[in-house]
């Protein structure tokens, strides 16, 4: 079951991975998973986004959890996201001895913008809290989800001298535009898990009667379009546990 | 007596011991990819998307294996989080369409 369009979904993947490996063809051989100095790349996406393949993964990866929605997978990749945001950090710090890196960014490494790095915590707390229905309160979870997805335009509204300087830069507009793009996306994914979780709720206390629920499901799948006839049967019937009430109040 | 009276038998341990971490690495990436394509190969025909995710990790799993060598970070944080932030997404289940 899928969270969303198929078509929405695989696009994302497909934009993802276009990004991705670009950012890979302008790497080459200098890529790595530990810190590492390969030589500085500053062609491509490089000139626009400090870390585009990182940037690739994660809507790749988001497109996936909309196909394969599941707790597991979002659980996966809330950690995989919050490793991939402390691998820029030590990329950073590894980079910035390097004097041509350094040389980039005016004589220092520039460092993950606090700004976004907010926005990717209050996202991954509201995605992981909405899927999981275990984290905070429903009111604190959409506020966590809201943050995530407005901060970028606050930030963006207030016009900091030093939004304006990196705008003016080139660099900072295409790394805010695509950090908003990704949010949106990531927002409709919670707020989609959130429904499923509340949906699913209810029946938790009587597992029985879910699991019985479930094989109902999926006999129902198997049946195709004998299946509404064969589900009226089971209930009125009463014939599987957990339904005789249902069957009960079907006769009066 | 000197403590270090063969430096360059040193340093032939040093590039010995950080040769071994870079294969071990390839290796268990290798493995957990092995794991990661025998669960999402058969669920392409069901869900023909999932070939997307499977030629992006197996263009990254494919990097890491063919990458140039340079001098890397060697604290033990840099390797955690570089190992589960690689490791990591290739623990995902396709689930059924």
């Amino acid at each position: 079951m899928s969270l969303a369009p198929v078509a929405v979904a695989a696009s994302m993947m497909t934009t993802g991975l276009l990004i991705s490996l670009l950012a890979k063809a302008f790497l080459r051989r200098s890529f790595g998973i530990v810190a590492a100095s390969r030589g500085v790349r500053r062609g491509g996406p490089y000139q626009l986004v400090r870390h585009p393949m990182y940037s690739g993964y994660v809507v790749t990866q988001m497109g996936f959890l909309l196909l394969n929605p599941s707790l597991w997978n979002a659980a996966v990749y809330a950690l995989a996201w919050t490793t991939l945001v402390m691998r820029i950090g030590e990329e950073e710090k590894f980079l910035s001895q390097d004097i041509a890196y350094r040389g980039l960014s005016g004589g220092r490494a520039l460092p993950i913008d606090p700004g976004d790095l907010l926005t990717l915590i209050l996202l991954v707390g509201g995605v992981t809290g909405n899927g999981s229905g275990a984290i905070g309160t429903p009111s604190s979870r959409k506020l966590s989800a809201s943050a995530g997805l407005a901060w970028p335009w606050i930030e963006r509204a207030s016009a900091s001298p030093r939004w304006i300087a990196r705008a003016s830069s080139g660099k900072r507009a295409p790394t805010c535009s695509l950090v908003s793009s990704i949010f949106v996306c990531a927002f409709a994914m919670s707020e989609s898990i959130a429904f499923m979780s509340e949906s699913a709720l209810p029946l938790a206390p009587t597992r029985g009667r879910h699991r019985c629920l479930i094989d109902v499901g999926a006999a129902a799948n198997r049946a195709s379009d004998e299946a509404p006839a064969a589900l009226r049967l089971i209930i009125l019937t009463g014939g599987k546990p957990g339904f005789e009430n249902m069957a009960l109040r079907g006769r009066i | 007596m000197p403590t270090n009276s063969n430096p360059d038998g040193a340093i032939a341990r040093g590039w010995q011991e950080a040769r071994a971490v870079d294969v071990g690495e390839r290796l268990f990436l290798l493995l957990l990819y092995g794991w990661f394509l025998s669960r999402i190969l058969p669920s392409v025909a069901d869900q023909p998307y999932n070939l997307l995710i499977l030629v992006s990790e197996t263009v990254t799993a494919l990097l890491v294996l063919i990458r140039r060598p340079g001098p890397m970070a060697t604290s033990l944080y840099a390797w955690a989080i570089a190992i589960v932030g690689t490791c990591a997404p290739l623990l995902v289940l396709p689930t059924p369409a």
